[in-house]
């Protein structure tokens, strides 16, 4: 992270090396100048606040006639004056002003500083309060005879060749408040440079540091509160837990008794108003249902009507945020809310997969194989880890036929194919072999594999024979998937075919090959054993993994 | 002097973008790692990892796990592992020609016996020498390879040729795993559909001091001396922000090499790990990525935010900078071998965005940091800027930096807080105070260290000296 910081600084560096714009005077010692190139745009106005002298006193000097509009000259001779210029030597030399150069004896050397007017400079302990005070009388007066043109046009034109501050060497001491004032003046005037945001800096630092300590009160007030609704909660739990215990053991079938049972400790029955309390008793009330059966666990759910808990369950289902959304759901098929199985459908082909398959488990408890009818209208593709969850929840019931199987592998949707071909295959639904067959024609090739894994459990005559035909046109793990069933449903008529295998290219298919030869044919030892002899490598290794297995 | 300016100002201005697009990212890491770790742990609220365990239809899984010299802990390591409660499981660990008794310790606990098993050569490797099951069936998923020593990725590529499974996931042996943690790295392989989820990975943390038992983890404890201490926050900061948020993005370019799961069959039309980089876990994962995006076929690389895997840090300065060494070389190896991708449009947000991101920000940030502090520090003195200046900028740098570990810390202490004391907090964001002028400058000066040993061309892993976890018994 601080790289970014450091080359933020190195950033700097370069700036404060790019600033090599040099003045260059002219004229005589009693008169000097500096040759202005004139950018377009620039008027004598702009040129004469960049310079801090009156714009009329440069026409005049250019023996020109002064005017507000665009110049024609291409370069204008800009006059120093004590105004606009600090001899070298001179005790006002402050930071921050920019040197100007004159040539003499064929050397180039500093005669005294530009003073662009935007600030006085604090005069060192040893200037005389006169020179100040002509100074200041001198530059009121120019200011206010020239107060429109100083007022007046854009200074943008100046980026072009913008003069850059440079830390004069020669530097007494200097006001903080003459240092800021002339950052801001250059900031204005045109490139961005660094080194006059130190105030920005070392605020934004102040900032930083302020706000990261914001993060640490909040860090412990987060903690704070945690750790005081842990305790809450541990505290309420206990009575919640009691209160759940009683209505599980309750064999009451009066309603009055019933009523009594699941009257609220007074403790809860206080802060039962809070959404909080309320969620934690569904809460306890879900955990204990998961791992309970009959009358208990309708006990349960008629504590969750009793306390009117199931209209904060209608409330989550009707909300927009999806993880309430599916909250609400989950809430509702747990407490066997089944009236609610229209609203719910709806939900089953959500656009939110966690609200689709929080909908789709909650059908499928209400249910069971019925509820898959949700597959019909599914277009959203079923996650794997959906399909084994909606297994397991199948897993648990009594019926072990799924409805309408045949069109649901003709579905368009092939996650609902893959699906179902998973469902054949654990509940070993035999009727639907040859609707299975004809999957292993499916453009799908992850279709495919799945119908050919489902064979392995829903296999008949024909099946080896069907699968020997599909082999050449497959791709390889589906072969390999193929020659893994063939080591099942195969038989001695498959045994050519297999030993023919033995000499495809990749090694998963050979070791695949000899395995299901040897579970087809009475002699693939001994076949295995002549190829090993004659080809060596692979095959010897291959001889040695089957003898293996079949000592193990 | 014009050249000068021009030079000068081109360096300015190119720096000023830079940074400012540097500043963006991080906003915009911190933004999107929030998403996504909300999004996470709503999600999480619906999720029962436990069905996985035990279903039949559950992603069949190998787990590969090389071992160079661990004989003083590889017993209980592999106890950890075949503790993990999955049904389509195996474990294979590769004895990487190591010089101790290794192999002889694992032979005699886990009555292993030599045996005859045929092993497919899809990625070469260095020679086997024998394969070991175990007679005893308690045993039955323990696979074990020795072999010729090759590295890290050649062992992982016997393993991967060995491996029967669908998916692979690459463990350091030495780690220890949280009980949930593959259950946890294997659901987002599950959750799509229209896109094949590639590799999947998950946070590591630091567990020097923590408290194991018998290859499990007991208890949480942040370490208690510094450099593990401030490793600790480092991968806080980096596990659960960045890489969150470059999840978020599909633009993940590294799954740590102490634990992620890959897609076997597409490892293997990858070519398995490449043995000639120290960066194995990266250049994979790009290698992977690379393939699918030039075949235009749809993928996800996953990662959840949740603590699965914690390793023992480096406690020396030593051992770490010979680990920030090899971090660096490595992460120069994968790009260098992948420089078709840099801002090449046909690689997507990976070729656009992921790929120059690590190029200027993680590999060239040693070397630009070094030049900007060393030069900036070298004007003051000299006084081209003044003192006041440069403290300010230095004020400014420390806060930032401060702010962002501060962040991660909340972040931390919102998601899955595992310091449960408030003292361990403290301590946390005292680190964070003194990680920018103790801790920072060494790693960076090991990373240029790994810059100059790459021009070197030094291959050379390092020695990872490590020493072991706390064993203590918890008081009832």
């Amino acid at each position: 992270m601080r790289i970014l910081l450091t080359i933020i600084t190195c950033f700097f560096l370069a700036a404060a090396f790019g600033q090599k714009q040099k003045f260059i005077a002219g004229g005589s010692s009693t008169d000097l100048y500096i040759n202005h190139k004139v950018a377009s745009k620039e008027t004598y106005s702009s040129i004469g606040n960049r310079y801090n002298i009156s714009p009329q006193k440069i026409a005049y000097y250019n023996n020109l006639e002064f005017h507000n509009g665009k110049l024609l000259a291409k370069y204008l001779k800009v006059p120093l004056s004590s105004q606009n210029f600090v001899r070298m030597g001179d005790t006002r030399i402050v930071e921050g002003l920019t040197p100007v150069f004159k040539k003499a004896n064929g050397k180039m050397g500093i005669i005294g500083y530009l003073n662009r007017g935007l600030m006085q400079p604090k005069i060192s302990e040893d200037a005389s309060r006169e020179d100040l005070s002509s100074s200041i009388k001198d530059s009121v007066r120019e200011k206010t005879t020239n107060a429109d043109s100083i007022a007046g046009p854009s200074r943008d034109s100046v980026t072009m060749v913008a003069p850059q501050p440079v830390v004069a060497k020669k530097v007494t001491a200097v006001s903080k408040e003459f240092r800021i004032d002339n950052n801001k003046a250059n900031r204005k005037r045109g490139f961005f440079r660094p080194k006059e945001y130190v105030k920005e800096f070392f605020s934004s630092a102040v900032t930083l540091t302020v706000i990261t300590f914001c993060l640490i009160g909040l860090i412990y007030f987060y903690l704070s509160v945690k750790k005081k609704a842990f305790l809450s909660r541990q505290r309420l739990k206990t009575h919640v837990v009691k209160l759940i215990s009683t209505a599980i053991i309750n064999e009451d079938e009066d309603q009055a008794a019933q009523d009594e049972t699941f009257e609220l400790p007074r403790m809860l029955m206080k802060q039962f108003q809070s959404k909080d309390v309320r969620q934690l008793v569904i809460d306890e009330l879900i955990v204990a249902k998961k791992s309970l059966r009959g009358k208990a666990a309708l006990n349960l759910v008629q504590l969750y009507t009793y306390l009117g808990l199931l209209k904060d369950s209608l409330e989550k289902l009707k909300s927009e945020k999806w993880y309430i959304k599916a909250k609400g759901i989950q809430e509702l098929a747990m407490m066997d809310q089944s009236k609610m199985m229209l609203p719910i459908f709806r939900q089953t082909n959500s656009k939110n997969e966690f609200v689709r398959m929080e909908a789709q488990s909650a059908i499928v408890h209400f249910g069971g194989f019925k509820g898959l009818r949700f597959l019909h209208i599914l277009t959203y593709p079923i996650s794997d880890w959906q399909q084994i969850k909606l297994i397991e929840q199948l897993s648990l019931l009594s019926e072990k036929e799924l409805p309408d199987a045949n069109k649901l592998l003709q579905s368009k949707n092939h996650s609902v194919v893959i699906f179902t071909l998973k469902i054949i295959s654990v509940f070993h639904n035999l009727a639907l072999h040859d609707d299975v067959i004809q999957c292993l024609h499916h453009v799908n090739p992850d279709v495919r594999y799945h119908a050919i894994k489902c064979l392995t459990n829903i296999y008949d005559d024909t099946t080896a024979l069907t699968l020997q035909d599909v082999y050449t046109t497959e791709v390889i793990r589906n072969r390999i998937a193929i020659l893994q069933t063939l080591k099942v449903v195969g038989s001695t008529e498959q045994a050519d075919f297999l030993y023919l295998q033995l000499f495809e290219d990749d090694d998963s298919i050979k070791l695949a090959a000899a395995s299901a030869l040897i579970e087809c044919c009475p002699d693939a030892l001994e076949l295995i054993g002549e190829v090993s002899s004659q080809k060596g490598y692979p095959y010897t290794n291959i001889l040695h993994h089957i003898k293996e297995g079949l000592t193990v | 002097m014009i050249w000068f300016d021009i030079i000068s100002g081109i360096i300015s201005y190119g720096i000023f973008l830079y940074s400012l697009s540097l500043v963006i990212i991080y906003v915009l890491i911190g933004i999107f790692s929030i998403i996504e770790t909300v999004r996470h742990l709503r999600a999480n609220s619906f999720t029962d990892f436990r069905l996985l365990a035990s279903s039949p239809l559950a992603p069949s899984v190998s787990i590969i796990a090389p071992a160079y010299n661990e004989g003083a802990t590889i017993i209980e390591n592999v106890r950890s592992l075949l503790s993990i409660y999955y049904s389509n499981l195996e474990v294979i660990i590769i004895n990487d020609g190591s010089t101790d008794d290794c192999l002889e310790k694992l032979v005699d606990v886990y009555e292993l016996k030599k045996v005859d098993e045929f092993i497919r050569h899809a990625i070469p490797t260095r020679p086997i020498r024998g394969i070991y099951k175990s007679t005893n069936p308690v045993y039955k998923k323990l696979v074990v390879i020795d072999k010729v020593n090759g590295g890290k990725a050649d062992a992982l590529n016997t393993g991967i040729n060995m491996a029967c499974n669908d998916y692979i996931v690459s463990i350091d042996v030495d780690c220890i795993l949280e009980q949930d943690a593959l259950l946890k790295i294997v659901k987002p392989l599950m959750d799509e559909n229209s896109k094949r989820v590639i590799a999947s990975g998950g946070v590591v943390r630091i567990a020097n001091s923590c408290i194991i038992e018998d290859g499990s983890l007991v208890k949480v404890v942040l370490p208690k001396k510094y450099l593990p201490r401030v490793q600790a926050l480092e991968y806080i900061r980096a596990f659960l922000l960045g890489r969150m948020a470059w999840s978020k993005l599909n633009g993940l370019l590294l799954i740590s090499g102490a634990f992620g799961a890959f897609d076997k069959d597409l490892v293997i039309k990858c070519g398995g790990y490449n043995p000639n980089t120290v960066g194995e876990d990266m250049e994979l994962v790009v290698r992977m990525r690379r393939y699918m995006e030039e075949r235009k076929e749809p993928y996800l690389v996953k990662y959840i935010p949740d603590p699965l895997c914690w390793t023992e840090a480096p406690t020396s300065f030593k051992i770490l900078a010979r680990q920030r060494n090899r971090w660096m070389r490595g992460m120069i190896e994968t790009l260098r071998a992948h420089k078709t991708m840099f801002f090449n449009p046909r690689y997507g947000l990976i070729g656009m965005i992921s790929y120059p991101y690590w190029f200027f920000f993680e590999m060239l940030a040693p070397v630009v940091e070094t030049f900007g502090l060393l030069s900036f520090l070298i004007m003051a003195i000299v006084g081209l800027v003044e003192w006041h200046f440069f403290f300010s900028i230095l004020f400014f740098i420390v806060a930032f930096g401060f702010l962002f570990s501060t962040f991660a810390i909340l972040m931390e202490v919102m998601s899955y807080h595992q310091y449960k004391k408030r003292t361990e907090i403290l301590k946390l964001l005292l680190v964070a105070l003194t990680e920018p002028f103790v801790f920072h400058p060494f790693v960076v000066w090991s990373s240029l260290q790994g810059f100059v040993d790459y021009l070197k061309k030094k291959k050379s892993w390092g020695t990872m000296t490590r020493e072991g976890f706390k064993k203590v018994i918890v008081p009832n």
